[in-house]
């Protein structure tokens, strides 16, 4: 009797066993087959860059041929200049102003309450079709005037700007965030880290480019016809590019560019010309003009600018691009 | 064994029991122990807007006159979903730019990678335009191609890097 009690027993342990297991390898099955069918891919964001086209040798296939980094984050933002409005603007962001970051420029960058780039607000003078819209003038958080002048707009989103205001008390119209001396959070400040100095970074680039060997240097100017060494004796004289950003003055970062799908970092200084005759023949000792340039990650040079008057004949507004490469 | 088998079906609902207490303990290790997904900085939404009303000619926050966005145009950010909402594919993918989808009823191309994905827009105007608009020539891709007829100022815009757009 306890006998057969005991192989009952035995049995439906058994059976509860195996049970238990089946169901532990059915539910992992499971679990994973839902896991492979819910995953998704996000799309990339970031970074934002405004790039211009262009095409080469006459080619039917276009190439960037310039483009540059708008600042990302609010403390990049900040960094490029751009002041943080604080108010935030439902169903828009905050507007970043500065005047010098948009000298002559029709745009304005929205950042979203966490300080992340949401979108760009488009305007011109001129009319415009829809779905370009006509308004007297534009304004963000607070009532602040943002653009003062009749106008036509369009903003150009990539990310929900309904969530722009969130956590600002802002990310409905019926929370009654108008409430004047509402105030969002500011940027919190984040501890600079150790940027080297863009005149130490230009330094090492013209250091590297005075060891390099078999460079070769394309020019274009603006207008076309102005002074400029032929490109054979300037990729023979590139130490003469590396004088001037070795000599810069007021060293300054600039706009980051990409070049054939690389990534720049812009500088922008001063150069008081001095003995400047082999890149460019009747260049004026003494002429102050401004140089750009853009180097590699490596700290490689990649492109030098000038701009201004260099001899007698240029106009301030004549430029020469110089392109190295190997 | 065929006992065991025997055995294990006139017991059948030892065995249910037996299931679905595994089927709970593996759920409740796996909610315990589930990661969690990293947050990423993803495309989600992408769109234009146009605000203010022309009557009122203003832009304001004031909730007792608050101006919602008039409009929107939500981009859709898959290349299916272009193709099934108005947008023609033109050409091929153009390395190192990507893939032109256009629409007559908006002023703005859209670009998409290989994989389908939204990875910018290509505003366009026959109206002279400030800076960050440069002056254009006619868009013409591969294969003679002409997206963009005759001289026009352009904003090209990519949400990410579009190097790899047409893959490795």
């Amino acid at each position: 009797m306890q006998n057969t009690k005991s192989n009952i027993s035995k049995e439906l342990i058994t059976v509860l066993g195996v049970g238990i297991v089946s169901g532990i390898i059915i539910t992992i099955i499971v679990l994973y087959g839902l896991s492979i069918a819910n995953k998704v891919d996000p799309i990339d964001l970031g970074p934002i860059t405004i790039a211009s086209l262009s095409y080469e040798n006459n080619s039917q296939t276009p190439i960037i041929s310039d483009s540059f980094s708008l600042p990302y984050t609010g403390v990049e933002a900040l960094e490029a200049g751009l002041e943080d409005p604080i108010l935030c603007s439902f169903g828009r962001g905050k507007y970043f102003l500065s005047d010098s970051f948009y000298a002559n420029s029709e745009y304005l960058l929205l950042y979203n309450y966490s300080n992340q780039l949401t979108g760009i607000y488009f305007y011109t003078s001129n009319s415009m079709p829809n779905p370009w819209l006509k308004l007297d003038e534009l304004r963000g958080g607070g009532g602040t005037l943002v653009v003062d002048k009749e106008h036509h707009g369009l903003f150009v989103f990539f990310r929900d700007p309904n969530e722009s205001c969130k956590g600002s008390g802002k990310s409905a119209p019926e929370s009654g965030t108008y409430h004047r001396g509402t105030r969002s959070t500011p940027t919190p400040y984040i501890e600079p880290t150790a940027t080297p100095l863009p005149s130490d970074l230009l330094t090492n680039a013209a250091t590297q480019l005075d060891t390099a060997s078999s460079l070769e240097v394309t020019v274009t100017t603006d207008p076309e016809n102005i002074a400029v060494a032929s490109e054979a004796d300037i990729s023979a004289n590139v130490s003469g590019l590396s004088d001037i950003i070795s000599n810069l003055t007021d060293v300054g970062y600039a706009s980051n560019t990409w070049i054939d799908n690389v990534s720049y970092k812009g500088f922008s200084g001063s150069y008081t010309v001095k003995k400047l005759d082999a890149l460019v023949p009747g260049a004026v000792d003494g002429n102050v003009i401004k140089v750009s340039a853009w180097v590699s990650e490596e700290g490689v040079l990649r492109r030098v600018r000038l701009e201004g008057a260099l001899t007698n004949d240029d106009s301030d507004s004549a430029t020469r691009t110089f392109d190295i490469s190997k | 064994m065929k006992k065991t088998i025997r055995t294990i079906f006139t017991n059948w609902h030892i065995l249910v029991i037996g299931l679905a207490i595994g089927a709970i303990i593996t759920t409740g290790i796996y909610l315990l122990v589930k990661p969690e997904p990293a947050p990423v900085d993803s495309l989600e939404k992408s769109l234009l807007a146009w605000g203010g009303s022309i009557a009122k000619g203003r832009y304001d926050d004031n909730p007792a006159r608050h101006t919602k966005l008039d409009d929107t145009y939500v981009f859709p950010i898959s290349s299916k979903e272009a193709s099934s909402s108005g947008w023609t594919e033109n050409g091929q993918c153009v390395t190192g730019i990507g893939r032109y989808f256009s629409n007559p009823n908006l002023p703005n191309l859209l670009i998409y990678n290989e994989s389908d994905e939204l990875i910018g827009v290509y505003l366009y105007s026959y109206n002279p335009m400030a800076n960050p608009w440069t002056k254009s020539d006619s868009l013409v891709i591969p294969q003679d191609i002409t997206l963009i007829n005759g001289e026009h100022w352009s904003v090209l815009l990519y949400f990410q890097n579009p190097s790899k757009a047409c893959g490795l």
